[in-house]
Protein backbone atom coordinates (compact mmCIF):
# COMPACT_ATOMS: atom_id res chain seq x y z
CA UNK A 1 0.00 0.00 0.00
CA UNK A 2 2.66 2.40 0.76
CA UNK A 3 4.27 2.33 -2.88
CA UNK A 4 1.53 3.37 -4.14
CA UNK A 5 1.22 6.77 -5.83
CA UNK A 6 -2.10 7.63 -5.31
CA UNK A 7 -3.91 7.80 -2.03
CA UNK A 8 -5.80 5.03 -1.35
CA UNK A 9 -9.35 4.44 -0.74
CA UNK A 10 -9.80 4.03 3.01
CA UNK A 11 -13.15 6.30 3.54
CA UNK A 12 -15.29 3.04 4.94
CA UNK A 13 -12.77 2.53 7.61
CA UNK A 14 -12.99 6.17 8.64
CA UNK A 15 -16.82 6.02 8.50
CA UNK A 16 -16.66 2.58 10.87
CA UNK A 17 -14.37 4.42 12.84
CA UNK A 18 -16.64 7.02 13.89
CA UNK A 19 -19.68 5.53 13.34
CA UNK A 20 -18.69 3.07 16.62
CA UNK A 21 -17.18 5.59 18.57
CA UNK A 22 -20.74 8.08 18.53
CA UNK A 23 -22.65 4.84 18.66
CA UNK A 24 -20.67 3.93 22.12
CA UNK A 25 -20.86 6.90 23.34
CA UNK A 26 -24.59 7.10 22.82
CA UNK A 27 -24.90 3.80 24.35
CA UNK A 28 -23.36 4.76 27.42
CA UNK A 29 -25.09 8.38 27.86
CA UNK A 30 -28.66 6.27 27.34
CA UNK A 31 -27.84 3.78 30.52
CA UNK A 32 -26.28 6.75 32.48
CA UNK A 33 -30.16 8.21 31.81
CA UNK A 34 -31.71 5.13 32.15
CA UNK A 35 -30.09 4.63 35.89
CA UNK A 36 -30.93 7.85 36.74
CA UNK A 37 -33.92 7.64 36.44
CA UNK A 38 -34.83 4.01 37.57
CA UNK A 39 -32.30 5.46 41.02
CA UNK A 40 -34.64 8.30 41.11
CA UNK A 41 -37.82 6.50 41.10
CA UNK A 42 -36.48 3.85 43.93
CA UNK A 43 -35.84 6.88 45.75
CA UNK A 44 -38.95 9.08 45.78
CA UNK A 45 -40.72 5.25 46.33
CA UNK A 46 -38.38 4.78 49.46
CA UNK A 47 -38.58 7.97 50.81
CA UNK A 48 -42.65 7.46 50.30
CA UNK A 49 -42.42 4.07 52.38
CA UNK A 50 -40.32 5.39 54.55
CA UNK A 51 -42.41 8.44 55.41
CA UNK A 52 -45.46 6.18 55.34
CA UNK A 53 -43.90 3.60 57.64
CA UNK A 54 -43.48 6.83 60.40
CA UNK A 55 -46.73 7.83 60.44
CA UNK A 56 -47.82 4.69 61.16
CA UNK A 57 -45.62 4.42 64.01
CA UNK A 58 -46.35 7.74 65.38
CA UNK A 59 -50.43 7.01 64.83
CA UNK A 60 -48.95 3.21 66.99
CA UNK A 61 -47.48 5.12 69.16
CA UNK A 62 -50.67 8.05 69.66
CA UNK A 63 -53.06 4.96 70.34
CA UNK A 64 -50.81 3.46 73.27
CA UNK A 65 -50.98 6.80 74.61
CA UNK A 66 -54.73 7.40 74.43
CA UNK A 67 -55.07 3.68 75.52
CA UNK A 68 -52.79 4.34 78.51
CA UNK A 69 -54.27 7.51 79.19
CA UNK A 70 -57.76 6.00 79.19
CA UNK A 71 -56.66 3.24 81.18
CA UNK A 72 -55.35 5.50 83.87
CA UNK A 73 -58.32 7.78 83.63
CA UNK A 74 -60.74 4.24 84.09
CA UNK A 75 -58.62 3.54 87.23
CA UNK A 76 -58.46 6.81 89.29
CA UNK A 77 -62.20 6.69 88.60
CA UNK A 78 -62.49 3.69 90.01
CA UNK A 79 -60.32 4.51 92.61
CA UNK A 80 -62.98 7.26 93.21
CA UNK A 81 -65.64 5.12 93.33
CA UNK A 82 -64.69 2.37 95.52
CA UNK A 83 -63.27 5.44 97.55
CA UNK A 84 -66.74 7.09 97.16
CA UNK A 85 -68.97 3.65 98.27
CA UNK A 86 -66.21 2.58 101.32
CA UNK A 87 -66.90 6.50 102.73
CA UNK A 88 -71.17 5.67 101.99
CA UNK A 89 -70.49 2.63 103.61
CA UNK A 90 -68.81 3.89 106.50
CA UNK A 91 -70.96 6.76 106.47
CA UNK A 92 -74.13 4.35 106.66
CA UNK A 93 -72.50 2.11 109.48
CA UNK A 94 -71.75 5.07 111.79
CA UNK A 95 -75.31 6.02 111.46
CA UNK A 96 -76.43 2.85 111.71
CA UNK A 97 -74.62 2.35 115.24
CA UNK A 98 -75.50 5.78 116.24
CA UNK A 99 -79.52 5.02 115.83
CA UNK A 100 -78.83 1.57 117.69
CA UNK A 101 -77.51 3.57 120.51
CA UNK A 102 -80.22 6.00 120.46
CA UNK A 103 -83.09 3.25 120.43
CA UNK A 104 -80.75 1.54 123.68
CA UNK B 1 -32.37 14.63 46.33
CA UNK B 2 -30.66 17.66 44.85
CA UNK B 3 -31.24 19.54 42.02
CA UNK B 4 -28.89 19.49 39.35
CA UNK B 5 -26.16 22.02 39.69
CA UNK B 6 -26.31 24.95 37.14
CA UNK B 7 -22.48 24.75 36.23
CA UNK B 8 -22.91 20.90 35.56
CA UNK B 9 -25.83 21.91 33.10
CA UNK B 10 -23.21 24.15 31.54
CA UNK B 11 -20.32 21.58 31.74
CA UNK B 12 -23.13 19.17 29.76
CA UNK B 13 -23.80 21.70 27.16
CA UNK B 14 -19.87 22.55 26.51
CA UNK B 15 -19.06 19.20 26.30
CA UNK B 16 -21.78 18.53 23.56
CA UNK B 17 -20.34 21.84 21.80
CA UNK B 18 -16.70 20.68 22.31
CA UNK B 19 -17.51 16.96 20.95
CA UNK B 20 -19.20 18.94 17.88
CA UNK B 21 -15.76 20.97 17.03
CA UNK B 22 -13.65 18.48 17.88
CA UNK B 23 -15.14 15.93 15.12
CA UNK B 24 -15.67 18.96 12.67
CA UNK B 25 -11.97 19.21 12.91
CA UNK B 26 -11.11 15.82 12.63
CA UNK B 27 -13.46 15.37 9.75
CA UNK B 28 -13.52 18.05 7.53
CA UNK B 29 -10.49 20.92 9.17
CA UNK B 30 -7.53 18.81 8.99
CA UNK B 31 -6.40 17.80 6.05
CA UNK B 32 -5.93 13.97 4.29
CA UNK B 33 -3.13 12.27 4.94
CA UNK B 34 -1.62 11.13 1.82
CA UNK B 35 -0.22 7.55 2.82
CA UNK B 36 -3.02 5.84 4.99
CA UNK B 37 -6.35 8.24 3.43
CA UNK B 38 -8.96 9.47 5.45
CA UNK B 39 -8.62 6.45 8.01
CA UNK B 40 -5.80 8.41 9.19
CA UNK B 41 -8.61 10.45 10.92
CA UNK B 42 -9.85 7.91 13.21
CA UNK B 43 -6.24 8.79 14.97
CA UNK B 44 -7.88 11.77 16.67
CA UNK B 45 -10.29 10.32 18.31
CA UNK B 46 -8.27 7.25 18.74
CA UNK B 47 -5.71 9.20 21.01
CA UNK B 48 -8.08 11.65 22.66
CA UNK B 49 -10.05 8.47 24.30
CA UNK B 50 -7.10 6.15 25.21
CA UNK B 51 -5.61 9.22 26.65
CA UNK B 52 -8.83 9.93 28.87
CA UNK B 53 -9.09 6.53 29.58
CA UNK B 54 -5.55 6.09 31.10
CA UNK B 55 -5.98 9.34 33.42
CA UNK B 56 -9.28 8.07 34.52
CA UNK B 57 -7.65 4.50 35.02
CA UNK B 58 -4.58 6.05 37.53
CA UNK B 59 -7.33 8.86 38.72
CA UNK B 60 -9.00 6.00 40.57
CA UNK B 61 -6.23 4.09 42.09
CA UNK B 62 -5.48 7.40 43.69
CA UNK B 63 -8.70 7.49 45.14
CA UNK B 64 -8.54 4.24 45.88
CA UNK B 65 -5.79 4.74 47.97
CA UNK B 66 -7.67 7.98 49.66
CA UNK B 67 -10.17 5.34 50.27
CA UNK B 68 -7.78 2.86 52.24
CA UNK B 69 -6.58 5.97 54.29
CA UNK B 70 -9.37 7.74 55.03
CA UNK B 71 -12.09 5.00 54.67
CA UNK B 72 -14.56 7.80 53.46
CA UNK B 73 -17.19 6.25 51.48
CA UNK B 74 -17.31 9.21 49.09
CA UNK B 75 -13.71 7.70 47.62
CA UNK B 76 -15.35 4.11 46.74
CA UNK B 77 -17.97 6.30 44.85
CA UNK B 78 -15.46 8.10 42.94
CA UNK B 79 -13.21 5.27 42.57
CA UNK B 80 -16.16 3.28 40.93
CA UNK B 81 -16.87 6.60 38.35
CA UNK B 82 -13.91 6.71 37.18
CA UNK B 83 -13.09 3.07 36.28
CA UNK B 84 -16.60 2.94 34.24
CA UNK B 85 -16.17 5.84 32.31
CA UNK B 86 -12.76 5.25 31.71
CA UNK B 87 -13.35 1.39 30.36
CA UNK B 88 -15.91 2.83 28.35
CA UNK B 89 -12.94 5.49 26.63
CA UNK B 90 -10.51 2.69 26.93
CA UNK B 91 -13.00 0.32 24.25
CA UNK B 92 -13.45 2.75 22.08
CA UNK B 93 -9.85 3.69 22.08
CA UNK B 94 -9.17 -0.60 21.16
CA UNK B 95 -11.74 -0.84 18.77
CA UNK B 96 -10.74 2.61 16.97
CA UNK B 97 -7.01 1.63 16.75
CA UNK B 98 -8.49 -1.62 15.58
CA UNK B 99 -10.23 -0.74 12.83
CA UNK B 100 -7.24 1.54 11.82
CA UNK B 101 -4.89 -1.40 11.71
CA UNK B 102 -7.25 -3.41 9.35
CA UNK B 103 -6.07 -1.40 5.91
CA UNK B 104 -2.80 0.03 7.87
CA UNK B 105 -1.29 -3.55 8.97
CA UNK B 106 -3.70 -5.85 7.01
CA UNK B 107 -4.98 -7.31 10.32
CA UNK B 108 -7.88 -6.72 13.01
CA UNK B 109 -5.57 -7.45 15.61
CA UNK B 110 -1.62 -8.35 16.42
CA UNK B 111 -0.56 -9.19 19.85
CA UNK B 112 2.13 -6.21 19.72
CA UNK B 113 3.11 -5.16 23.30
CA UNK B 114 0.58 -1.97 23.17
CA UNK B 115 -2.21 -3.78 21.89
CA UNK B 116 -1.42 -6.72 24.51
CA UNK B 117 -1.47 -4.73 27.36
CA UNK B 118 -4.25 -2.42 26.20
CA UNK B 119 -6.25 -5.54 26.14
CA UNK B 120 -4.93 -6.63 29.65
CA UNK B 121 -5.83 -3.16 30.72
CA UNK B 122 -9.29 -3.52 30.00
CA UNK B 123 -10.05 -7.23 31.47
CA UNK B 124 -8.60 -6.12 34.88
CA UNK B 125 -10.71 -2.95 34.99
CA UNK B 126 -13.71 -5.57 33.75
CA UNK B 127 -12.82 -7.80 36.62
CA UNK B 128 -13.19 -4.96 38.76
CA UNK B 129 -16.93 -4.43 38.28
CA UNK B 130 -16.92 -8.46 38.52
CA UNK B 131 -15.25 -8.25 41.75
CA UNK B 132 -17.00 -5.99 42.84
CA UNK B 133 -20.47 -7.72 42.08
CA UNK B 134 -19.22 -10.66 44.24
CA UNK B 135 -19.24 -8.71 47.67
CA UNK B 136 -22.11 -8.03 49.27
CA UNK B 137 -20.73 -6.18 52.22
CA UNK B 138 -20.08 -2.73 51.21
CA UNK B 139 -16.90 -1.92 53.46
CA UNK B 140 -15.51 -5.01 52.00
CA UNK B 141 -16.13 -4.32 48.62
CA UNK B 142 -15.04 -0.83 48.99
CA UNK B 143 -11.56 -1.88 50.36
CA UNK B 144 -10.89 -4.68 47.94
CA UNK B 145 -11.64 -2.27 45.26
CA UNK B 146 -9.70 0.17 46.20
CA UNK B 147 -7.00 -2.73 46.35
CA UNK B 148 -7.50 -3.80 43.35
CA UNK B 149 -7.72 -0.37 41.54
CA UNK B 150 -4.11 0.36 43.41
CA UNK B 151 -2.85 -2.69 41.70
CA UNK B 152 -4.84 -2.52 38.56
CA UNK B 153 -3.56 1.46 37.84
CA UNK B 154 -0.33 0.40 37.37
CA UNK B 155 -1.11 -1.24 33.95
CA UNK B 156 -2.01 2.27 32.78
CA UNK B 157 1.56 3.53 32.92
CA UNK B 158 2.72 0.27 31.16
CA UNK B 159 0.45 0.22 28.56
CA UNK B 160 1.03 4.20 27.91
CA UNK B 161 4.55 3.44 27.96
CA UNK B 162 4.79 0.01 25.94
CA UNK B 163 5.31 2.15 22.28
CA UNK B 164 8.76 3.76 23.79
CA UNK B 165 9.90 0.44 26.07
CA UNK B 166 9.62 -2.49 24.12
CA UNK B 167 10.51 -2.83 20.11
CA UNK B 168 6.53 -2.63 18.68
CA UNK B 169 4.75 -2.15 15.62
CA UNK B 170 2.38 0.39 16.81
CA UNK B 171 3.28 4.58 15.88
CA UNK B 172 4.71 6.52 17.96
CA UNK B 173 3.16 9.98 16.84
CA UNK B 174 4.69 12.05 19.79
CA UNK B 175 8.18 11.39 20.45
CA UNK B 176 10.25 9.21 18.88
CA UNK B 177 9.28 6.16 17.89
CA UNK B 178 10.37 2.43 17.02
CA UNK B 179 12.25 2.03 13.33
CA UNK B 180 9.62 -0.91 12.73
CA UNK B 181 6.59 0.86 13.73
CA UNK B 182 4.16 0.87 10.78
CA UNK B 183 1.53 3.97 9.85
CA UNK B 184 3.64 6.96 11.55
CA UNK B 185 3.12 10.40 10.44
CA UNK B 186 4.31 13.68 10.76
CA UNK B 187 1.64 16.14 11.53
CA UNK B 188 0.92 19.17 9.67
CA UNK B 189 -0.01 22.49 12.12
CA UNK B 190 -3.75 21.89 11.18
CA UNK B 191 -3.68 18.03 12.23
CA UNK B 192 -2.18 19.52 15.27
CA UNK B 193 -4.85 21.37 15.95
CA UNK B 194 -7.05 19.22 15.30
CA UNK B 195 -5.34 16.84 17.81
CA UNK B 196 -5.07 19.14 20.53
CA UNK B 197 -8.42 19.96 20.24
CA UNK B 198 -9.57 16.51 20.50
CA UNK B 199 -7.67 15.43 23.58
CA UNK B 200 -9.13 18.94 25.50
CA UNK B 201 -12.61 17.90 24.02
CA UNK B 202 -12.35 15.12 25.51
CA UNK B 203 -10.71 15.75 28.83
CA UNK B 204 -14.02 18.14 29.14
CA UNK B 205 -16.21 15.64 28.26
CA UNK B 206 -14.60 12.81 30.65
CA UNK B 207 -15.47 15.42 33.73
CA UNK B 208 -18.76 16.10 32.75
CA UNK B 209 -19.36 12.47 32.72
CA UNK B 210 -17.45 12.02 35.55
CA UNK B 211 -19.51 14.57 37.63
CA UNK B 212 -22.73 13.47 36.20
CA UNK B 213 -21.45 9.82 37.52
CA UNK B 214 -20.57 10.74 41.12
CA UNK B 215 -24.09 12.19 41.28
CA UNK B 216 -25.24 8.98 40.16
CA UNK B 217 -23.05 7.04 42.83
CA UNK B 218 -24.50 9.29 45.88
CA UNK B 219 -28.11 8.65 44.63
CA UNK B 220 -27.33 5.17 44.39
CA UNK B 221 -25.60 5.23 47.42
CA UNK B 222 -28.78 7.21 49.18
CA UNK B 223 -30.96 4.75 47.80
CA UNK B 224 -28.92 1.25 49.21
CA UNK B 225 -29.02 2.79 52.76
CA UNK B 226 -32.74 3.81 52.33
CA UNK B 227 -33.10 0.34 51.54
CA UNK B 228 -31.76 -1.06 54.85
CA UNK B 229 -33.58 1.71 56.28
CA UNK B 230 -37.05 0.44 55.40
CA UNK B 231 -36.13 -2.99 55.40
CA UNK B 232 -35.58 -2.94 59.09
Amino acid sequence: MFFLDTTPNTSSYMIAGYTVAFVLIAVYLVSLIVRWRNLRQDYTVLKSIEAEEKEKAEAKLRTEEEAADAKTVKSRRNNARSKSTAKKKTAAKTAKSKTTSRKK
Amino acid sequence: MQKKPAALITLDILAVVLLGIATYLALVYAPTEAVMGQVQRVFYFHVANAWVALLGFVAAGVAGVVYLVTKDRRWDIIEVAAVEISLVFFLIAIILGSIWARPIWNTWWTWDPRLTTAAVTELIYIAYFMLREGIEDPERRARFGAVYTLIGSASAPITFFAIRLFRTIHPVVIGSGDPGAEGTFAMTSKMLVAFLFALFAFSVIFIDLFWNRIRMGWLNDKVEQLKLKVAR
